[in-house]
């Protein structure tokens, strides 16, 4: 047991930093994840890391990584979304799009995706909810049915993020009608262009986030677009799910807005106030806390270990620290966080995005107490 | 960076395990703690039996955390986190702020204690003149240190042993929160309550799994921070434990009913003395102080 980083791990995030340094307009450090994620700024900048061998470092040299740890992908985020994520929604690309087609794709379908991913030159979204499937995403109903050398995709996708500006969709599609929950079902990499393939905003008080919702409409795409075996896509998306849920260190970035917040304090002269350097402490603490067990968690991955427990532990202590950096924020500004590009509105939001994006927080809860008391029935 | 346990690690761990063991397992240390004595046949044995300065402070974090989980009443370890080679104490050390109380864990057994004065620490050998026992409130034998006896002692280091110290008790507070989880999963797995056990109510579940992802939080926290010998890691770990320990003692209780306070049940040790370490450190204000003087 130790805690340094490996002389490249550590060269590679020192790296990096100068590099965002460099890169990055003062604005963007006030960015919430997701405010600016499909932006020609951030094709640039994810175009330029790729060009820099910094947008992959952890990927095999095969699929335009350098093989680098798996460290990588933790410190990666952590200086990314520390700067207000500046990859936009390629930061879904990299945690789990690119790794779910690594690790169940065709070659041809390898040699595409990945390489485009590899280059920054790409945006995804993923098709996973719908009204009637959220966190119970085995109860999706969205069909695709074989005619040929072609699946006729129908259905709707719902709370979409990034869908806007993507080229394509990840999406979980029913194959096998009459099987039970995840049984029969499978994944399509779908071209968002494809006739019948709609995606309208859905209006929302969520500013800093888009949600749409994308509807199949008669979608006819050929059968080589899916990913891995027919019915045997919840193998792949559990794996993907994962990584999707420690894949944004918001605890760092939640630690950069509990920093800035607290020389705002101290400048506006609101540092005495009652009990509110030990709340600062509290949320300084609770993030660390949460970078703690996402550690654990990507040293689990890192030794090829069972990696739910300590996932969802570490998801569950990201949520905890969003959370308290938020109430935080809010009783901190007051009446200044009713406006909308406010931090504490900003950190309000993004907040409460922590604990719905890649499924309800609830799940990891049930999955802790699983191991803990056994099953719940 | 390396989550699992080295060899010697491995082996430390085994072998604080095999003396528990030896000296009649945890069900005489159970013993010993309800008791409100202070385990020194225990302390003996592991004094006899490991190099303790021979360990890294991680290897010592880890073997505080273990005694802390087997419920033992033994300061070796902790004193070595505190006190480091060259300052040994050999029996139960207790530490004091001068100004603070006087009351602290263990002191009507303590041979020795260090006391912190502003940013000087002291180290005082004692005589029972110096310490007045008091009635326990918190899951050790507590006592009163005088001030007179406060007031003395030789000089062994500055404000870094405070840190020391509250990495020694967040240690011991992970330790026993983790244990604290373990047994609660397992009480609510065998309590059935309308006709199933407890463990089956979601609303139980739930509470189990936050308390877990604390108790982890508060073991990894002070591993990394001993680890890099980082003293404000050390004093933020201190201010997570503590105001961790001051949520999870009440809450654990419920989740036992009146059997939490009971002694029987092998928990309630566990439970009080959760409550006394996060008094020991004192409240989330002055925890927080601690890390806001880096």
């Amino acid at each position: 047991m130790e805690f340094s980083w490996s002389v490249a791990d550590q060269k590679f995030r020192e790296e990096l930093h100068d590099v965002i340094v460099d890169a990055i307009p003062e604005h963007w450090a006030n960015l919430i994840p997701g405010e600016e994620a499909t932006s020609s700024f951030t094709m640039d900048f994810s175009r330029m890391l790729a060009s820099k061998g910094l947008l992959t470092p952890h990927w095999p040299v095969e699929y335009g990584g350098r093989d680098a740890s798996g460290w990588q992908f933790i410190i990666l985020g952590e200086e990314l979304w520390s700067a207000g994520e500046p990859r936009g929604s390629q930061y879904m690309n990299v945690n789990w799009v690119g790794p779910a087609i690594m690790h169940a794709g065709t070659d041809e379908q390898k040699a595409y995706h990945l390489k485009r991913i590899s280059d920054g030159d790409v945006l995804w979204c993923q098709g996973f909810s719908e009204l009637g499937a959220g966190t119970d995403l085995a109860s999706i109903q969205t069909t695709a049915v074989r005619d040929g050398d072609h699946y006729v995709i129908n259905g709707e996708k719902v709370w979409t993020s990034y869908a806007q500006g993507a080229e394509f969709c990840f999406l979980l599609a029913r194959t096998d009608p009459s099987a039970e929950r995840g049984s029969g079902v499978s994944i399509f990499l779908v071209p968002t262009a494809t006739p019948g393939f709609t995606i309208v905003p859905f209006e929302s008080d969520l500013d800093i986030h888009e949600f749409n919702r994308m509807t199949f409409d008669n979608v006819r795409v050929p059968a080589s677009t899916m990913l891995g075996e027919e019915n045997n896509g919840w193998k792949v998306i559990k794996r993907a799910l994962s990584h999707e849920r420690i894949g944004g260190p918001r605890y760092e970035r939640a630690l950069a807005v509990t920093r800035r917040m607290a020389d705002t304090a101290k400048k506006r002269g609101w540092w005495e106030r009652d009990g509110l350097r030990t709340r600062f402490v509290a949320a300084e603490a609770a993030c660390e806390a949460a970078r703690v067990l996402v550690y654990q968690a990507i040293d689990a991955r890192e030794k090829g270990l069972q990696e739910n427990l300590v996932v969802s532990l570490a998801r569950v202590a990201i949520v905890r620290s969003e959370r308290l950096v938020a109430d935080l924020a809010l009783d901190l500004f007051e009446d200044e966080s009713l406006y909308r590009f406010s931090t504490g509105n900003g950190q309000f939001k993004t907040s409460m995005i922590a604990g719905l994006g890649g499924g309800s927080v609830e799940v990891q809860l049930n999955t802790i107490a699983r191991a803990l008391l056994g099953p719940g029935r | 960076m390396d989550f699992s346990p080295t060899e010697g690690q491995a082996t430390l761990l085994a072998s604080i395990d095999a003396v528990v063991e030896s000296r009649g397992g945890r069900e005489r240390v159970a013993r010993v703690a309800t008791s409100l004595a202070y385990d020194g046949e225990l302390d003996a044995q592991l004094r006899s039996t490991i190099d303790i300065d021979s360990l890294s402070l991680l290897d010592r974090v880890l073997a505080s955390d273990r005694l802390a989980q087997a419920g033992a009443a033994t300061t070796w370890a902790s004193r070595s986190i505190v006190l480091g080679n060259g300052n040994s104490v050999e029996g139960p050390l207790v530490v004091v702020d001068r100004a603070r109380s006087g009351l602290t864990r263990y002191a009507p057994f303590a041979t020795a204690a260090l006391v912190f004065d502003g940013d000087e620490s002291r180290l005082v050998q004692l005589e029972p003149v110096d310490v007045e026992e008091v009635p326990s409130g918190a899951g050790y034998p507590v006592g009163r240190i005088t001030d007179a006896a406060m007031a003395g002692g030789q000089v062994v280091g500055g404000a870094e042993l405070r840190n020391r110290w509250m990495l020694a008790l967040a240690t011991e507070a992970g330790g026993l929160a983790a244990a604290a989880v373990t047994l609660t999963s397992n009480h609510l797995q065998r309590r059935k309550q309308f006709g199933k056990p407890l463990a089956q109510f979601q609303a139980l579940r739930h509470r189990v799994a936050n308390h877990a992802v604390s108790a982890e939080s508060i073991r990894w926290m002070v591993r990394f921070a001993a680890d890099h010998e980082d003293e404000r890691a050390m004093a933020l770990a201190a201010a997570y434990a503590g105001s961790t320990a001051a949520e999870l003692s009440p809450e654990f209780v419920q989740l036992w009913g009146a059997r939490g306070l009971a002694h029987e049940f092998g928990v309630s040790t566990y439970l009080m003395r959760l409550e006394g370490i996060r008094l020991e450190l004192g409240s989330r204000d002055r925890l927080a102080e601690a890390v806001l003087t880096f």
